[in-house]
């Protein structure tokens, strides 16, 4: 990564002629002062020019979540945004939320209740949940519902990362879950 | 798949974005939140030549009341406009119909006035925008601005009668008055999912419950949205609490429309057709358990 400098960092890109613009946008605390091209995703800029791999690409089009980070304290899509798109925006991945050393609180609710198995979608998960603390959303509520229709998980099933996730927002118990609204 | 290549630019200005715009080809696409243009454009079934991205114009990302309108600049995000106090208190319809709009994760980036030009057939947004009277300021070739009634811009079955390489600057929409209920239903095969059919009321009742004013707008029915202002007509003056009134209203507002029932891979026309009943009905009582019962007694107006 590079400082704030006035220049831009020049990117390893194979097209020279490839229309570019200059972005300045803070990930996980560092700023960032790139020349990207103009229709790089972010998802691609995360992962595959600032080795951010945590996020994950599967669908491409917005409707799975396994690419969700937060941008300025809302989970938000990486792959249905374009770089250039962030610019002056705080972007945070699931590398800038790890814990210091093992697992993060989120982390280990997800492994106490078997939230996952494969985990390719937990990276995804866990953004939106960081999101939800930032609002402050209540156990109960249905807008935990909504942000779980944001993702979509292949393996573990859903019960199991409802349970994690409403511990995550300080609900004491696991009761089952009912219907949704 | 990956966007094929185009150009990118900040727009400085609503007008500098205007500009660039006339000059350009028309494969040019305004940017905005970007959550159905982005999606399109990786898919490659929509190119372009140019992004104007002009989510950083000075004046377009602000939410304000003059009177009885609530106006929405074009650079307001959907969850913005969902929580803000302002929309939730003024235009609590729309606080309602955007949490049914994509899901949060969407919504944090995706405009209000991007679903208003979009005007996808599935769409939330448009419904509201007619069922509040919204009119739409809008910025064309040369800098003229003018005012569009929602009802004109959606006025064909297919698109919209925006001009075009033009900019909506902002839509304005009625704010609620005192004692008016409001309800929204939508029909969607699962949470996130664009609207089978969605339905937009709202209304306000007399003192002894009889109906002094009724505005029903439908969705995903047809592919453009409509005003049912048979089903309106039919209802005036009737007692708000009289059920069969309600539900022969319902199937009016259905029947009524403008256009032939979509048919897709998610549903039949007929099954949109009889879904649209329920949903206007639904939309109906709902408005009615929110209307206050000492309508006019006090102007909760801002």
């Amino acid at each position: 990564m590079s400082g704030s400098d006035s220049t831009p960092q020049e990117m390893a890109w194979n097209d020279s002629n490839e229309s570019r613009t200059p972005l300045r946008v803070i990930v996980n605390g560092t700023q960032v002062h790139v020349l990207v091209p103009d229709r790089l995703l972010l998802s691609d800029f995360l992962r595959d020019h600032l080795g951010l791999t945590a996020l994950k690409v599967a669908c491409g089009e917005g409707a799975c979540g396994a690419c969700t980070i937060v941008m300025d304290g809302e989970p938000a899509r990486s792959c249905t945004l374009l770089a250039v798109q962030t610019e002056g925006a705080e972007i945070l991945t699931l590398e800038g939320i790890n814990a210091p050393e093992g697992m993060n609180h989120v982390q280990q609710l997800f492994q106490q209740h078997h939230a996952l198995q494969c985990g390719y979608c937990t990276p995804g998960w866990l953004m939106s949940v960081y999101g939800m603390i930032q609002r402050s959303i209540h156990p109960d509520s249905n807008e935990v519902g909504r942000y779980l229709s944001g993702h979509i998980c292949r393996c573990t099933g859903y019960r199991n990362i409802w349970t994690a996730v409403r511990r995550a927002l300080g609900a004491m118990s696991d009761k089952p879950v009912s219907g949704e609204e | 798949m990956k966007p094929a290549k185009f150009r990118y630019v900040r727009a400085e200005t609503a007008d500098h974005a205007v500009d660039v715009l006339s000059n350009a080809d028309d494969t040019a696409r305004i940017l905005a939140g970007g959550q159905s243009l982005i999606p399109a454009l990786s898919a490659r079934s929509v190119t372009a030549s140019l992004l104007l991205d002009i989510m950083r114009c000075p004046g377009l990302d602000g939410v304000s009341q003059t009177g009885g309108e609530v106006t929405i600049g074009a650079a307001c995000r959907q969850s913005q406009i969902e929580h803000s106090s302002l929309t939730r208190k003024s235009i609590p319809l729309l606080s309602e119909a955007l949490g049914w709009v994509a899901m949060p994760q969407v919504r944090s980036r995706g405009t209000v006035v991007g679903c208003l030009a979009q005007a996808n057939a599935g769409g939330e947004v448009p419904v509201v925008a007619l069922a509040l009277d919204a009119e739409f300021h809008i910025l064309a070739r040369g800098g003229v601005r003018c005012r569009m009634p929602a009802q004109d811009v959606y006025a064909v079955e297919t698109g919209t009668r925006l001009p075009p390489r033009s900019l909506i600057v902002s839509a304005s929409l009625r704010a609620r008055v005192a004692g008016e209920g409001w309800g929204f239903c939508e029909v969607q095969l699962r949470q996130g999912h664009f609207a089978l059919v969605c339905c937009a009321v709202t209304l306000l009742l007399e003192e002894d419950r009889r109906i002094r004013s009724v505005r029903i707008a439908v969705g995903g029915l047809t592919a453009s949205p409509y005003r049912a202002h048979r089903a309106e007509k039919a209802l005036m003056g009737e007692d708000g609490d009289n059920d069969s009134a309600i539900r022969d209203a319902a199937h009016v507002a259905s029947a009524e429309r403008p256009w032939p029932a979509r048919t897709d891979l998610h549903a039949t026309g007929a099954f949109r057709a009889k879904a649209a009943v329920a949903a206007v009905a639904r939309a109906l009582t709902d408005a009615r358990s929110r209307c206050s019962r000492n309508t006019g007694a006090t102007d909760e107006r801002v």
